[in-house]
C-alpha cells in the first residue's frame, strides 16, 4: 500500500521509494522503518518520522511511495 | 558589506593565503561558524536555506590570514539544486581545507555528504556541532571511533556559545598546511553510501533510551494540526500584540518624549545659531522642518516597531517554529499556488520587503518566486508602514487598523488566486526536514535585532531626511499648489482627500512609510484616513525595493509590477471612497 494510506502513528517499512534524488538526499532509504506523525488538512504534506528526524512529504511524494505495515 | 553572489568568481588566493570551505547539510550550525571566525556577522537562522548564495570572509589565525567561504548547504553534490550548483562550483575552484560541519543530533544524513566529500580527496576537518542539544537527547557519539572511520579529524563543536572553535581552527590549518587541491571535480555519480553510513553508525553512535525533553514534545505538538494550529494563532497573535502594544508604549513614554523635549528643542538652538529665520530655517527646523520631522518620523514612530518586529522575527526564525508553520499552512498556500514554505518570505515581507524577495530564492519553482514576490510588494506593509499606519489610525480608531488589515489579507488572498490562474508552471511539491525545535541563544538573538535594527537606522534614516526635506521645502515654497492643479482631478474628485495628501503620493515613492505619514498632519475624517490608507498600502513598493526586483526579476517584470501597483491602488482607494460615499448619501 502506499505512504498516503497509512493510519497517524502506524509504523512501516519503506519498500519502494519514487525516483526523487532529494527523498533519498533526505535520508529515506528501501528497507527503512518509518512513522506517520499527522496528516496536515486541506491537502497539506504527511508528516512522517524518520530516525531521529520529522520530514514533512506532500501527498503526491507520499502517494507513490510503497510501504509495509508493521 | 560584502556580500558575493552566486557566480561571482571565487578569487584564488592570494600568495600564502589559505582557502578554507565551510561545508555541510542545511541548517547544522555553518552560518554561526563562520559568523565566530570571522566575526562577519551573516544571517543563521533555524530552517534550511538562509545561505543560497555564498559569503566570504578573512580568518585571522596566528598572524596569518585564510579566506573563509559559508558554503549553502546541501544534502549531497549531485547539481539538482540551486544551492548544491553553488556548492560543486565552489568545489571546483579548489581549496586548501574542507571544513566539514556535522549535525551531531543527525549524524546519519549528515554523514552521507562527509563519506562524499571524502571520497574526493579533499583534506578535510570534521565539526561535530549541535553537540549540545545532542548530549541532551541522550545521542552518544564516540569522537574516537568516528575520527578512525572517517580518517579525519573530528572536533565536537557548540558554535553558539564558541565551544570548540579554535581547536577546529587549530586542526584545519595544521590540515591544509601546503596542498592547495586545485579544481576539485566532482563525480555525478548516483551512488550514495547509506550502507556504509549504518555500518560507521553502529560503530559510533548509542541512543539512550529516555524521556523525549520538553522542547521535544513542544516540537512534536506543533506539527499535529491540533494543537498545533491553535498554538500557532495564538504565537502569532502573541506577536502581533507585542509589536502594536509594545511599539505603542515605547513610542508615548521613551521615544517621543525623548525626541520632542530633548532633541528637537536642542537641535532647534543649535541650528538658530547659525542661519537666520527665513526660508532655510522654516525647512530645517519649523514645524514642518526636514530636521524636526526627520527626527520623530523615523526615530519615535516608527522605530518602535520595527525594533519590536525584528524581536519577534529573530525569536521565531532561532527556534525553529516558522517551518512548523509552514508545514500547517501548506494547504491553505497551495490555493495561492505557492507552498508552505512560502510563509518564510511572506513574513519576512511584514518587516521589509527586501529580505522578502532575496528569501523567495529558496522557493523551488519560478512560478512560487514570482507570486510570493508579488504578494509581498502589492499587499503586505512592512514595519515601518505598520508603525505608520498605527500611528495614524490606531490612536483614532481600532477597528480602522483592523479593517486596513482585513483588506491586506483579501488583497494577498486574492492576488495570489489570480497569479496562480495566470502565471504558468507548478508548484513544487513539499519535501522538507523540519528542525529541532530550538531554545535561541541570548547572544545570538541579540546580535541579530542589533544588526537588523542598525541596518533599518542606516538604511532609513538617509532617504526619509531626503523625503520630508523635500516636502518641507515643497511646502514652504508653494509649489505644491502648483502641482496640485493637475493631479486635483485624482486626488480630490476621485479619492476625496485634499489637495495636501498628494504630497504623501510623491513621498510614497521613496519610502513605504513616507506615503502614510505626511496624512498625520491634515485632520483627516475616518473615511479619508481609511481611503489615503488603502492607496498607502496597495501604493508603490519603495525604492530599495524596486532595485532589488531589478536584480532578481529584471527591467521589465520590476516596472510592471510598480505600474500596477500604482494602478491598483487608485483604482482599489477609488472605488472605495466613491462606494462608501454612496452609502452614505442614501444612508
Ligand atoms: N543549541 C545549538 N544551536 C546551534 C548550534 N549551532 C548552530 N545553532 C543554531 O542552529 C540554527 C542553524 O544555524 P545556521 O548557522 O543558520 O545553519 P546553516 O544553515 O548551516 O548556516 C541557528 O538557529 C543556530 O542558532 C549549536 O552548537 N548549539
Ligand atoms: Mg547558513
Amino acid at each position: 500500500m502506499s505512504l498516503c494510506q497509512l493510519k497517524k502513528k502506524n509504523r512501516c517499512i519503506i519498500e519502494k521509494l519514487p525516483a526523487v534524488r532529494m527523498l533519498k538526499a533526505l535520508g529515506l532509504q528501501e528497507g527503512m522503518c518509518i512513522s506517520v506523525i499527522c496528516n496536515q488538512p486541506w491537502g497539506g504534506p504527511v508528516v512522517i518520522e524518520a530516525g531521529t528526524r520529522s520530514i514533512a512529504l506532500d501527498k503526491t511524494l507520499a502517494k507513490q511511495i510503497v510501504v509495509k505495515e508493521v | 558589506m560584502r556580500c558575493h553572489i552566486a557566480g561571482d568568481q571565487a578569487a584564488r588566493p592570494t600568495g600564502d593565503q589559505i582557502k578554507i570551505l565551510l561545508m555541510g547539510n542545511p541548517n547544522v550550525g555553518k552560518s554561526v561558524i563562520f559568523s565566530k571566525l570571522t566575526g562577519r556577522q551573516v544571517l543563521a537562522a533555524n530552517y534550511s536555506g538562509t545561505t543560497v548564495s555564498f559569503t566570504r570572509g578573512t580568518v585571522n589565525y596566528q598572524e596569518k590570514q585564510a579566506t573563509m567561504i559559508d558554503v549553502p548547504g546541501t544534502y549531497s553534490l549531485s547539481a539538482s539544486s540551486e544551492a548544491e550548483k553553488v556548492a560543486v562550483k565552489i568545489l571546483s575552484e579548489g581549496a586548501h581545507v574542507v571544513v566539514c560541519v556535522l549535525d551531531a543530533t543527525n549524524l546519519e544524513r549528515n554523514l552521507n555528504l562527509a563519506l562524499w566529500l571524502k571520497e574526493h580527496n579533499i583534506p578535510i576537518v570534521f565539526a561535530l556541532n549541535l553537540f549540545d542539544v545532542a548530549k541532551r537527547r541522550g545521542i552518544e557519539i564516540n569522537i574516537k571511533a568516528l575520527q578512525q572511520e572517517l580518517k579525519a579529524p573530528v572536533i565536537p563543536t557548540i558554535a553558539i556559545r564558541n565551544v570548540g572553535l579554535q581547536e577546529l581552527l587549530d586542526e584545519a590549518w595544521k590540515q591544509a598546511d601546503g596542498r592547495f587541491a586545485e579544481g576539485i571535480e566532482v563525480k555525478l555519480s548516483e551512488d550514495d553510501y547509506w550502507q556504509e553510513v549504518g555500518r560507521i553508525l553502529k560503530k559510533v553512535q548509542k541512543v539512550g533510551h529516555r524521556h523525549p525533553t520538553a522542547l521535544e514534545k513542544l516540537g512534536d505538538m506543533t506539527l499535529q494540526p491540533f494543537p498545533g494550529i491553535p498554538i500557532a494563532l495564538l504565537v502569532l497573535a502573541a506577536a502581533l500584540g507585542l509589536v502594536v502594544g509594545g511599539g505603542k508604549g515605547l513610542r508615548a513614554f521613551i521615544l517621543l518624549p525623548l525626541v520632542n523635549d530633548l532633541l528637537v528643542p536642542w537641535v532647534t538652538a543649535f541650528v538658530s545659531i547659525f542661519i537666520p529665520e527665513g526660508i532655510l530655517f522654516n525647512v530645517l527646523v519649523g514645524e514642518y522642518g526636514m530636521l524636526v520631522k526627520g527626527s520623530e518620523w523615523p526615530f519615535a514612530l516608527i522605530l518602535p516597531y520595527v525594533f519590536l518586529f525584528n524581536v519577534v522575527l529573530s525569536v521565531l526564525e532561532d527556534s525553529g517554529f516558522l517551518p512548523r508553520l509552514g508545514v500547517l499552512v501548506d494547504g491553505l498556500l497551495r490555493r495561492l499556488g505557492v507552498q508552505g514554505g512560502n510563509i518564510i518570505p511572506i513574513i519576512l515581507g511584514y518587516g521589509c520587503a527586501v529580505p522578502a524577495v532575496l528569501g523567495t530564492r529558496a522557493a523551488n519553482s519560478y512560478k512560487e518566486r514570482l507570486i510570493v514576490t508579488g504578494v509581498v510588494a502589492l499587499a503586505i506593509p512592512c514595519a515601518a508602514q505598520t508603525g505608520a499606519f498605527v500611528v495614524l489610525l490606531g490612536d483614532q480608531s481600532l477597528l480602522a487598523l483592523v479593517f486596513i488589515y482585513m483588506i491586506s489579507f483579501a488583497a494577498i488572498a486574492g492576488a495570489g488566486m489570480v497569479m496562480n490562474r495566470l502565471i504558468p508552471g507548478q508548484v513544487e511539491p513539499m519535501l522538507l526536514e523540519i528542525p529541532n525545535l530550538l531554545r535561541p541563544d541570548r547572544e545570538a538573538l541579540f546580535g541579530k535585532i542589533w544588526m537588523r535594527t542598525r541596518h533599518f537606522v542606516l538604511e532609513a534614516q538617509i532617504p526619509m531626511l531626503l523625503g520630508i526635506g523635500l516636502a518641507a521645502l515643497v511646502a514652504e515654497t508653494g509649489v505644491l499648489d502648483y502641482i496640485s492643479v493637475y493631479i486635483q482631478p485624482l486626488v480630490v474628485n476621485w479619492l476625496g482627500l485634499p489637495a495636501e495628501a498628494s504630497l504623501a503620493l510623491v513621498l510614497g515613492i521613496v519610502r513605504r512609510e513616507l506615503a502614510v505619514l505626511p496624512l498625520l498632519e491634515l485632520n483627516l475624517s475616518t473615511l479619508q484616513l481609511l481611503v489615503g490608507s488603502i492607496v498607502a498600502l496597495f501604493y508603490l513598493p519603495c525604492l530599495s525595493v524596486l532595485a532589488v526586483l531589478i536584480k532578481e526579476f529584471g527591467v521589465k517584470i520590476a516596472v510592471s509590477l510598480a505600474l500596477f501597483t500604482i494602478f491598483f491602488a487608485f483604482a482599489a482607494a477609488g472605488l472605495f471612497n466613491q462606494a462608501a460615499r454612496m452609502v452614505m448619501t442614501v444612508i
